[in-house]
């Protein structure tokens, strides 16, 4: 078939009408959401000492490291849609939770014996952590791949990646609402191992579905 | 202004009343996009050192991945930078199937790129067997559009179907086509 002739088909087909990236981004980011918090609150629920402790700076850590992952990431899965962000070049965000990672720990280490350090990191339910956070971020996951999927992102396993981690992220923040181990040292740990195989996840899932 | 900046911005002037609905300004759009894209893809093809019997393969592939993808372009932005990604995004999927993985160094953009007509003694593009992977519906209405030139209006009445439902079959066409050459091993 020439070109040309292929020009014809595509003429043809152009009068399909797309809605708005933004409408589909807002409400099924919402959807996703609602399916965490819905898992969260079959599953999980807030702590029951949760007002008591909401002004400790341990808890606020994580809550303030979470969001920043977000925060730092969620620009770039939006940026991917387009095919020319080259995005290795926009992973200078990630210093942000990188940092606030560090402060957390500089707080705790100085705050806290060293032979509470060990114990701290641990915790008492690194398990439940890594299979909560991976569960509560299921259906961000899935909607930041939908999208970047109707998207042409030209990098697809760092576009997978960094729908993971933000993924991790915002199901940091919601599992923070539950976690009962506060050491920052646990959160540099563990919750950092349940975002990192969400990452992982995202990255493979990217591999094979974000193509076009 | 050099040329460039005057071909890249003629491009998004027309692909923006396409998107606003004028079916005319999008053929225009594509027509002059063509000869562009295929002076790249023959630059990238050069670089990664792969037959360049795929070049006019690399051209459609495009059209078709620019096509499907073209809400994904920014009317605020410029247009050289999206459709440069675009084609260095196909030509890569072309050295994949030669089993080239490495990060090819393309150019993003038009700078150097010089219209260039598609050559009609070259032999047909994969298309025609790309073809052969969508349902016999589709391949029908993808020939009669494209090679005879015909409206979906005048095939709906030919095949005996609604307008909606070639509509549909057209657009499904096009996107399986763009998988089915994703698939394609050389």
């Amino acid at each position: 078939m020439k070109t040309g002739d292929f020009i014809n088909a595509l003429v043809e087909d152009q009068g399909a009408k797309r809605r708005s990236f933004q409408f589909e981004f807002g409400t099924r980011m919402a959807a996703g959401l609602a399916f965490s918090l819905i898992v969260f609150f079959l599953f999980l629920g807030v702590r029951s000492d949760f007002l008591d402790v909401v002004t400790d700076p341990h808890v606020v850590f994580k809550f303030i490291f979470a969001a920043s992952l977000f925060a730092a990431l969620l620009p770039l899965a939006i940026s991917a849609l387009r095919p020319e962000t080259r995005l290795v070049s926009m992973l200078r965000w990630l210093v942000l939770p990188l940092v606030v990672l560090a402060g957390g720990i500089a707080f705790q280490v100085l705050t806290s014996p060293p032979e509470f350090w060990v114990s701290g990191m641990m915790g008492r339910y690194p398990a439940a952590c890594l299979r909560s956070i991976q569960a509560l971020a299921i259906g961000p996951l899935a909607v930041l791949l939908l999208m970047l999927r109707n998207g042409a992102p030209s990098q697809p396993v760092i576009a997978g990646a960094v729908a993971g981690a933000v993924s991790g992220g915002l199901a940091a923040f919601i599992y923070a609402l539950h976690c009962p181990d506060d050491s920052a040292l646990f959160v540099a740990l563990w919750y950092s191992i349940a975002i990192g195989i969400v990452t992982v996840t995202g990255a493979v899932l990217g591999r094979v579905w974000l193509r076009w | 202004m050099t040329d460039f900046d005057a071909q890249t911005d003629a491009l998004g002037v027309l692909l923006q009343q396409a998107n606003a609905g004028d079916a005319a300004a999008y053929r225009r759009f594509l027509e002059r996009l063509a000869p562009l894209v295929r002076s790249m893809a023959r630059r990238g093809i050069g670089r990664i050192g792969t037959p360049m019997a795929d070049l006019e393969d690399a051209v459609q592939e495009t059209l078709l991945a620019v096509h499907l993808k073209r809400h994904t372009w920014r009317e605020d932005q410029p247009i050289g930078p999206w459709i440069g990604a675009i084609t260095r995004y196909k030509l890569i999927d072309l050295a994949r199937k030669y089993g080239r993985r490495k990060e090819i160094e393309l150019d993003d953009n038009f700078e150097q790129a010089v219209p260039e007509p598609e050559e009609p003694s070259l032999p047909e593009p994969e298309m025609h067997r790309l073809l052969e992977t969508v349902s016999e519906t589709q391949r029908m209405i993808v020939r009669s559009i494209s090679i005879k030139g015909v409206s979906i209006r005048e095939v709906a009445g030919t095949m005996n179907m609604t307008e909606g439902a070639v509509r549909v079959a057209l657009h499904r066409a096009l996107k399986a086509l763009a998988v089915a050459y994703r698939r394609l091993e050389t």
